[in-house]
């Protein structure tokens, strides 16, 4: 046993006993993620700002639009057309139609908030799995998957969006969400797999690995919780991209059928050179809350961003 | 780097006949055919018959879209439905108009970048960063159109500073008269289309900047005594700059994609335009050239910019 | 005693892509004709510098690489294959014990659940016995039950080493492989880990092979030791052997590169070190083939055996 002068040396200072073991080298536990999101956003007061308005906006919408009877936002009244803001208890006014501007503003963020966040889990979802199983298996899998994903990211899909939209034959808001969900896969897949490949590389996975446990198993139970940062940032900022991608699609007449509203619709009015100048009422309120939805969202994303690369801190 | 670039092209070509064969299965499942517009009420559907059978649409696919190929390399693109022209006329002026509005953009759009991402970079902390930083999460999250608007209604509106419709004046006369008339018709919806395209160039600046700074040859040229702002010409912005010129070929194509949105909102007779009327007045045939046309051309972008890539980052080439 | 697992000229050679098609116009032998057994109880060393492809065989060993030729026989069966080791159940009886301690445990799980993934997968518990041999097996590491609700990060270096130890020891595996176990740690740290193994190894019966660079080491924890060389074995046989009678010029050249705190004879062990890199300098080429790869290794007692130019000796293996 005594071969080796310093393992002896170093065993003289060796506790016995676990627990004085313990106490010897306990080290300082580094913060959980979620007290460096709080500190984060301490740092930041627009952006707590910003998550304390979206959070007081989205609830609001998702319980007034509640209570919202579908005649309100389809019944055209040529009586009440164009009403100033505050006249006859039309607190926002009303539009072309007649119909209450506030009322349409709840009921259509409901609808592009939904939608947005529909498009923003298939997304998720389908890259999460593309991305997990071209950067764990790699090869040859890899290649197949990376050189689609490179094609189709170069297409003009906004364009291809719009063609398909006018020539599905049954288009309701699922086939829309359907045919923005073909084009919102491939920024994430790219993401988590880039992640992946450098997770796969850690002597967890391979200590996984000589537990018995199955590539499957691997994926969706070891290395996926490690990515829960990226992917809650990833959806934070991509759903902000498909609140833009679905009104930008209702503004120029491509997006949500008649009688479902939507923000762009709203602000498509605008298009009318008479409306845009003279009657701003109409669309400004909508435009404000596109602003305030989207630059609220992306502040918020980047603050977890920053909370969970450490590289990027404030504070 | 040769074989890079030739092994780059060589790619490129399934790319472009996967996205040809994507077209045409688009134009196929579009409603109407060359014939919709040129049949009157009385025309005998008998004759119909004939007349699509002698244009081929009753063969198989593949036959169809051979013959559909050999004349795109003839030029010929199929006429408008409504214009009653043939689609490459119809198409010519409008995406010359378009290609004038994306450069300007992105002229725009880097003159906006560079000083901005530098300075972020540069004073990484400062107020000033934080400012640019804030800036640049507000042009990512915000959707282009509604700016588009709020720009049309305030500087073109009510201040009246910029026309705000067309490329081009009625009473503008002589080349330069002419030339300064399509300029001011640009000028607004190229900054605030620039302003907008800021984003990632910003982003990729700034972050580029920031690893630079703790660089070993940085290091060594701050020890050699290179004053900083010698330091920050010479060797940060040189090696930085490089793959921003890259994205171009990224951000052209992506602005070229975009003009429909500028296009609708600033009434500006551009390709986008075109599509969005054609896909409204259900022109298939000028929708389809025009999907065609962005595609091709956003494949050689991609190519241009991994091309440009190539040479300036030798990391890429190994693989 | 039994013969445990017994490794026939395995091969692990790494392609390499170049050219205009990427085709494969090369290879890295990794490990390259490695031929060996492992007895049941007993402790080996495999010593080699970076790159010489120990940890390639570990891996392969345990399952980790793919085996390009070659066989490792365990109970009779080929377990080269995923297949088959799948079916046997092969790695409830072959673990690993990983060299960078932190990155071998998942970070997002807490310790229980990192002990209780082999269990699971190879033992059928019911929950209070698997808790209960979590619990067991923490103390058999020094590690207080407290442990089981923490995650990785709130330990130490040493005690994360042993959370990874309590690991390949919870399916009462025949042999573990320690892949450089200690090298990461710190030197007084190095010593208390090293001796949890040590203790465990002798009071579970385990087979061990300890991967390792450092000599000094490998001398402490093994009684048999292969030194490799470029993907090759150059010399094997007892601690004994290789310590006291190197018959290799490159094993005698690691020895004399031990550093030696023996400041009287200062002088005198520099002189024997450049007279050990004079020779090897001079008789390399009887050593090595003419690729630069050592030759095939011969019997010359019953532990020892050396790699040697085939003309010198007859060819015994």
């Amino acid at each position: 046993m005594a071969e080796k002068p310093e393992v002896n040396e170093a065993m003289a200072g060796v506790p016995k006993t676990p627990q004085e073991i313990n106490e010897q080298d306990v080290v300082v536990s580094a913060p959980s993620t979620l007290k460096t999101v709080i500190r984060e956003f301490k740092q930041d007061k627009v952006a707590t700002v910003a998550l304390i308005l979206l959070i007081v906006l989205f609830v609001v919408v998702a319980v007034w639009s509640f209570f919202i009877p579908n005649s309100k936002v389809t019944d055209v009244n040529i009586m009440d057309q164009y009403l100033q803001m505050g006249t006859s208890g039309h607190i926002l006014g009303t539009d072309e139609q007649g119909r209450d501007l506030l009322l349409m503003l709840i009921a259509s963020a409901k609808n592009s908030l939904f939608i947005a966040l529909m498009i923003t889990i298939i997304g998720q979802v389908f890259g999460i799995i593309f991305g997990m199983i071209t950067g764990y298996f790699g090869g040859i899998v890899d290649t197949i998957i990376m050189r689609i994903i490179d094609f189709w990211t170069v297409l003009p899909f906004m364009m291809i969006i719009i063609v398909l939209v006018s020539i599905v034959s049954k288009y309701n808001i699922w086939t829309l969400i359907g045919i923005i969900g073909l084009f919102s896969w491939q920024g994430t897949t790219r993401l988590i797999r880039s992640k992946v490949l450098s997770e796969s590389d850690r002597d967890y996975v391979r200590a996984s690995k000589t537990s018995g446990s199955s590539n499957v198993m691997i994926m969706f139970r070891e290395v996926l919780p490690n990515l829960s940062s990226i992917i809650i940032v990833d959806s934070t900022l991509t759903f902000a991209g498909n609140i833009g991608i679905e009104t930008t699609l209702s503004f120029l007449g491509f997006g949500l059928p008649n009688g479902t509203p939507s923000l762009g619709t709203m602000i498509s009015a605008a298009t009318d050179p008479t409306v845009l100048v003279s009657k701003a009422y109409v669309w400004v309120p909508a435009a404000v809350f596109i602003i305030v939805i989207t630059v609220g969202i992306s502040f918020v994303g980047q603050v977890l961003r920053r909370a969970f690369d450490a590289r990027q801190r404030l504070g | 780097m040769w074989k890079t670039i030739l092994r780059r092209v060589l790619i490129m070509i399934p790319q472009i006949i996967i996205l040809s064969i994507l077209v045409f299965m688009l134009a196929k499942a579009m409603p109407g055919d060359p014939f919709t517009g040129s049949i009157g009420p009385n025309t005998d559907p008998k004759q119909i018959v004939a007349l699509k059978r002698a244009a081929g649409l009753y063969d198989p696919w593949y036959q169809q879209y051979w013959h559909w190929i050999v004349n795109l390399f003839h030029g010929n693109l199929g006429e408008s439905y409504t214009l009653k022209q043939p689609v490459t006329a119809v198409l010519g002026n409008r995406i010359s108009n378009t290609i004038w509005l994306s450069l300007l953009t992105l002229i725009i759009s880097y003159a906006v970048a560079i000083p901005l991402g530098m300075t972020a970079g540069r004073y990484e902390g400062s107020r000033r960063d934080r400012g640019i930083v804030i800036f640049n999460f507000i042009t990512f999250g915000v959707p282009t159109f509604v700016v588009f608007l709020l720009g049309l209604f305030l500087f073109g509106y009510q201040l009246g500073w910029f026309p705000t419709t067309g490329t081009i004046s009625a009473d503008a006369s002589g080349f330069i008269g002419e030339a300064l008339s399509r300029l001011n018709h640009m000028i607004l919806p190229a900054i605030l289309a620039g302003i907008l395209g800021t984003t990632s160039t910003i982003q990729y600046l700034r972050s580029e900047i920031i690893d630079s700074k703790s660089q070993d040859y940085v290091r060594t040229a701050r020890a050699k005594g290179v004053p900083t702002n010698k330091v920050y010409s010479r060797h940060i912005f040189r090696n930085s700059l490089l793959p921003i010129a890259a994205f171009a070929g990224f951000q052209i194509t992506g602005l070229i994609g975009g003009s429909i949105i500028v296009e609708t909102v600033f009434s500006y007779p551009g390709m986008g335009q075109l599509f969005v009327s054609s896909i409204t007045s259900r022109d298939y045939s000028v929708v389809t050239a025009i999907v065609l046309f962005t595609g091709i051309l956003a494949l050689l972008g991609s190519l241009l910019s991994d091309i440009i890539m190539s040479i300036v980052d030798p990391r890429i080439r190994i693989e | 005693m039994s013969v445990l697992i017994e490794i026939k000229d395995l091969k692990v050679h790494y392609p390499i892509r170049s050219g205009f098609w990427n085709r494969v116009t090369d290879h890295v032998y990794a490990a390259d004709g490695v031929s060996f057994e492992i007895e049941a109880g007993k402790t080996y060393g495999l010593v080699g510098e970076s790159g010489s492809g120990k940890s390639t065989i570990g891996k392969a060993i345990v399952g980790l690489e793919k085996v390009t030729s070659g066989q490792i026989l365990y109970k009779g069966q080929d377990v080269s294959k995923a297949s088959v080791r799948r079916h046997m159940k092969y790695n409830k009886d072959v673990q690993m014990i990983f060299q960078d301690s932190l990155s071998s445990l998942n970070p997002k799980k807490t310790i229980y659940e990192i002990i209780a993934e082999p269990i699971r997968n190879f033992e059928n518990l019911d929950k209070s016995a698997e808790k209960q041999r979590i619990i067991e097996l923490l103390e058999i590491v020094g590690l207080s039950s407290n442990a089981m609700y923490q995650y990785p990060h709130q330990f130490s270096g040493g005690q994360r080493q042993r959370i990874g130890i309590a690991r390949a020891i919870s399916t009462n595996p025949k042999l573990i492989i320690a892949d450089e176990p200690v090298s990461a740690l710190d030197l007084s740290i190095q010593a208390q880990v090293l001796n949890f193994m040590k203790k465990i190894q002798r009071e579970l019966g385990i087979s061990f092979l300890f991967i390792s660079h450092d000599l000094g080491v490998v001398r402490h924890m093994t009684e048999n030791i292969a030194i490799m060389h470029l993907g090759r074995f150059v010399e094997l046989g007892t601690r004994e052997d290789i310590y006291n009678n190197p018959q290799h010029i490159y094993t005698k050249r690691l020895l004399s590169a031990i550093p030696q705190i023996d400041i009287a004879n200062r002088d005198a062990n520099k002189a024997q070190r450049a007279a050990i890199e004079a020779q090897y300098q001079a008789e390399r080429q009887n050593f090595y083939d003419a690729d630069g790869l050592a030759y095939p290794m011969h019997k010359i007692t019953a532990s020892h055996w050396v790699s040697t130019p085939p003309t010198e000796k007859g060819a015994t293996k």
